[in-house]
């Protein structure tokens, strides 16, 4: 069975971002990128599930500007096995994603498509969601543990009221939350390896994907600055605080 | 709010050295302040392997190293004493060998001249072809930085001295030769006759705007971080210095070894490529924290490389992501400690080129013995004038 990973390349999560001086969008320029956190965990469930035998091939697919190669190339050092650069300079939108997805699910066969959640830079948790639709498979989101058997996955999945566990017919869809895995960091001679290993460059329309944005960011905005602290004195003050001026008892 | 304050003795920074003249200030019943422009060891210092050890060439580190060392020891869970293996080849084999003689009888301290078969039953996971000697300092070994100058800082505050957070020292005062105050970040002022400028890489715009060039410079130095869960110690029970290849490493925990690399120069390398490497990395700072402190893939490699030859599987564990932090340095790699010509009880602790952890509270101990009128003839040696 093959697995494919979708990864992304965001902002690096150790990087403060800050918005452009037009408030037009999130500054880009000489800021740290990296692997979306969430593909990480991805890309490792998959490689665990290639050392347990239960997978022989995983692709790692990207779909953004030439850079994005260093991004596939951090997922070959992990252990995957090829990768494919889907080349764009557009702003990639989750439809746009899941379309040229589709595409590589159509050329590529694999028995599961395992992706983060949600990339940490425009939080859309979609494209997991808008991919199963496309393809019409079975989605397991949120995922904290997968186990496989046969053609069934079995997805434990963290919702708001504890833990789900649902059955997924393969080919599926899964979804990774943080506390999946704790993905292992690139050796030395593995990121040698990697800088040997198949990277394939194609195009949207390779996938016949059209990318154009369909949405319009009218305004990008930090956050506001949170205010500091005060000291309370007594228990009694704090518990007055938090009714009185919070109103969160 | 601002307000205005007066003290006895003023110290600016509370990096290690800082810390730790306000530690010693705090047992001399004097009005001491302390100003911090965020909190202790929020600077280099926090970022610092805090390696400490006592082998050095130059005899006034030793000797800064030995004092410093004990204070650091006296500070509880702070200091960790896994000692330090600091091996050589032949090159270097008859000056170390000397120095360690030096530092054994002379100076008194704990450190012993291993054989490279001795060196191997310490660290059975280092390769030691080639290395003909090593110094041990089994009672050396590395420190907490965060948790010491934090520590240092608590019990001066915990002694009387005042500490003032989130403020900068702006604006230091002269009126005729004499130093009279200070001016900080939020307007207060602070009338005192005696500064320690413990500034770090911060100091020489400071001292800059009172004409005084000080001579020392910024320097990015960089850390890879290897993953190594449950097994650092392990492969790692020791702090490593490697004179051959210009590397040393560290356990942090139980999961974690830090290595860092000084290519170029140094006493011998052996490891042309790495050498030649060196001149192309980004070392270069022009304004005091404003620098990347993330690095990158090829900066981390660089630095596991010159581990490679000694360990593999050390430098073929994971690679987590390093960090990068700056080196106060002045040109002969010693610290630049003095009162400013001109400047009647001003006095600056800088240039610590990255020696500056374990002499660090040594320093600022001697700098404020000097401030209160006890000469220091050690601190004579760092004297800016030997630049002029
Ligand atoms: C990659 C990634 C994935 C994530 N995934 C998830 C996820 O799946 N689910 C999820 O829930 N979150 C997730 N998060 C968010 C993350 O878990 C939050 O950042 C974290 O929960 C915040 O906790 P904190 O204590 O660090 O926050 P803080 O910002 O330090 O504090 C949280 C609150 O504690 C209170 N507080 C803080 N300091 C004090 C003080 N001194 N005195 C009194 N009160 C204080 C305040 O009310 C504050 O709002 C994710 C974040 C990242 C980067
Ligand atoms: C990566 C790295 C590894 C190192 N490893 C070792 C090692 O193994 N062993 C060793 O001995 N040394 C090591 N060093 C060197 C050592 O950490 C430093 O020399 C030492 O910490 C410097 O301490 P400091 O107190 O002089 O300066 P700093 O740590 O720079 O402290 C200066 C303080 O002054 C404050 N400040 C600055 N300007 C002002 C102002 N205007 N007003 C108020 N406050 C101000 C800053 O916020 C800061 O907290 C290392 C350094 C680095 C970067």
């Amino acid at each position: 069975m093959k697995i494919l990973v979708p990864v992304k390349r965001v902002v690096d999560a150790n990087v403060k971002v800050r918005v452009k001086a037009d408030g037009s969008a999130v500054e880009l320029a000489n800021v740290k990128m990296a692997m979306n956190p969430f593909d990480e965990i991805a890309v490792e469930e998959a490689i665990r599930l290639k050392e347990a035998g239960k997978a022989d091939e995983i692709i790692v697919v990207s779909i953004g500007p030439q850079q994005a190669q260093e991004t596939l190339r951090t997922a070959l050092a992990m252990g995957a096995d090829r990768a494919i650069l889907v080349k764009t300079d557009e702003q990639t939108e989750p439809l746009g994603v899941a379309k040229v997805l589709k595409g590589v699910v159509d050329a590529e066969q694999p028995g599961l498509v395992i992706l983060g959640k949600q990339a940490i830079d425009d939080d859309s948790n979609q494209t997991g969601q808008m991919l199963a639709a496309l393809l019409g498979w079975a989605q397991g989101t949120f995922a904290s543990k997968v186990v496989l058997d046969g053609d069934k996955a079995k997805v434990t999945r963290e919702v708001d009221g504890g833990l789900q566990t649902v059955e997924l017919k393969m080919p599926a869809i899964i979804t990774a939350d943080l506390r999946l895995n704790q993905p292992r960091y690139a050796s030395l001679p593995n990121i040698m390896k990697a800088k040997k290993k198949p990277l394939d460059e194609k195009s949207p329309a390779d996938y016949g994907a059209d990318v154009k944005p369909r949405l319009k960011v009218i305004k990008t905005e930090e956050p506001s600055g949170r205010k500091a602290g005060v000291k309370v004195k007594s228990v009694a003050e704090l518990v007055d605080k938090l009714k009185n001026e919070a109103g969160v008892l | 709010m601002t307000e205005k304050y007066s003290c006895d003795v003023l110290v600016v920074g509370a990096g290690i050295a800082g810390a730790g003249a306000a530690y010693y200030l705090s047992g001399q019943k004097l009005n001491v302040i302390q100003v911090e422009t965020d909190h202790p060891a929020s600077g280099p210092t926090g970022s610092s392997s805090a390696v400490c050890h006592y082998f050095y060439l130059d005899r006034p580190l030793s000797l800064l190293a030995k004092r410093g060392i004990e204070i650091l020891k006296d500070l509880p869970g702070a200091f960790d004493q896994s000692g330090v293996l600091w091996a050589c080849g032949q090159k270097t084999e008859a000056v170390n060998r000397a120095t360690v003689e030096r530092i054994r009888n002379v100076e008194g301290s704990r450190i012993e001249g291993l054989t490279g078969a001795q060196a191997s039953e310490l660290l059975p996971h280092i390769n030691m072809d080639g290395i003909t000697f090593a110094a041990w300092e089994d009672e050396s070994g590395h420190c907490d930085p965060y948790g010491a100058t934090n520590e240092l800082v608590r019990r001066a505050r915990e002694s009387g001295v005042k500490f003032l957070g989130g403020r900068s020292v702006t604006d230091i005062h002269v009126a005729n030769g004499q130093t009279t105050g200070v001016t900080l970040s939020d307007g207060s002022t602070i009338t005192t006759e005696r500064v320690i400028l413990a500034t770090g890489v911060w100091s020489k715009a400071l001292l800059s705007k009172l004409g005084v060039n000080l001579p020392v410079y910024i320097e990015r130095h960089f850390m890879a971080v290897m993953s190594a869960p449950g097994i650092a110690r392990k492969l790692l029970p020791h702090c490593w210095v490697d004179d051959t290849y210009n590397c040393y490493a560290r356990p942090e925990g139980e999961n974690t070894i830090l290595i860092g690399a000084w290519g170029g120069g140094g006493t011998s390398v052996e490891n042309e490529a790495l050498a030649s490497d060196h001149h192309k990395m980004n070392y270069r700072v022009d304004v005091a924290g404003q620098f990347d402190r993330t690095i990158t893939q090829e900066e981390s490699i660089w630095i596991i490389n010159h581990l490679m030859p000694r360990s593999p599987e050390i430098a073929e564990l994971g690679i987590r992501p390093g960090y990068a932090c700056q080196y106060d340095m002045s040109a002969d790699h010693l610290p630049v400690v003095d009162e400013i010509p001109g400047a009647n009880g001003l006095f600056v602790i800088a240039g610590s080129s990255g020696h500056g952890f374990k002499i660090g509270p040594a320093m600022g101990e001697a700098v404020a013995k000097w401030a209160l009128g006890e000469r220091q003839e050690l601190m004579e040696t760092f004297s800016m004038a030997r630049f002029a």
